[in-house]
């Protein structure tokens, strides 16, 4: 393979390392965290909600508790459990990267953009040097430099 | 900013656009010929006419020397096609690069 070729194809890799780790803002502990987060805060509010609807039942109110004018999550919650939701929710989980920690995240993007500006500048001086097409997505700073 | 290398971009650029007019004129003249040579043959030609033997073109009343001509014509002009095409794309990313360099010149 030509030396262009192999150095293009480091640069593809990385961009798309790169770009994966700039789309995912949560690493997959993180995500676990933040739904067990949410499915708590349903539980509680469904828990009152529930607790409401009893209490009007109890005053002479229409014994309805299902008419529990609110979002899905709470009503869930308070009728499933929590436990369950939250293992509803995450049963897809492994489909999402293990990820890194946001210092990890942070390290590992200024160390992809330090290669990605290395392997730029490679490929930049070869074009120059052998007159090879530049890439039509090839940074200007890199091609301006 | 390096000045001197974006005219020298913006210029190869020029050149690869004036390198794909002067094929694209080619090819528009190829095909002008295969037409030309192709009507000025017989007045209808018939289907497969370019399988078809020498003395057979003559007694249908065609012209096998124009026929033949139009033929080589055909295949060289395929060739500018591809070419042509070839052309273009490098064409399409030279001038998105152009784009991106003077957009970032502007800025």
């Amino acid at each position: 393979m030509r030396k262009i070729e192999t150095l293009r194809a480091r640069i593809a890799a990385l961009q798309v390392e790169r770009a994966a780790l700039l789309r995912q803002k949560r690493n997959r502990a993180q995500v676990v965290d933040a739904i067990g987060d949410l499915v708590q805060h349903w539980a509680a509010e469904g828990a009152d909600l529930v607790a409401r609807e009893l209490q009007r039942a109890a005053e002479g109110g229409p014994p309805d508790p299902l008419r529990i004018r609110t979002e899905l999550g709470p009503l869930f919650a308070a009728l499933l459990g929590a436990d369950a939701v939250r293992a509803a929710l995450l049963a897809g989980i492994e489909a999402i990267p293990v990820g890194l920690d946001a210092t990890d995240r942070a390290d590992k993007l200024v160390t992809l953009g330090v290669e990605l500006d290395r392997l730029e500048k490679d490929e930049e001086r070869l074009c120059e040097a052998e007159g090879i097409d530049r890439r039509p997505d090839a940074r200007p700073e890199i091609v301006l430099a | 900013m390096n000045l001197r290398k974006l005219l020298s971009i913006r210029a190869a650029h020029e050149r690869i656009h004036a390198e794909y007019r002067r094929l694209a004129e080619s090819v528009r003249q190829g095909n002008a010929e295969v037409a030309r040579l192709l009507s000025e043959a017989g007045p209808e030609l018939p289907e497969g006419w370019q399988g078809m033997p020498h003395d057979d073109l003559l007694a249908r009343g065609l012209d096998p020397s124009r026929l033949a001509r139009a033929q080589i014509v055909a295949e060289q002009t395929g060739v500018l096609r591809l070419e042509t095409q070839k052309l273009a794309a490098r064409l399409a990313d030279s001038r998105a690069l152009v784009e991106r360099l003077n957009s970032y010149a502007q800025d």
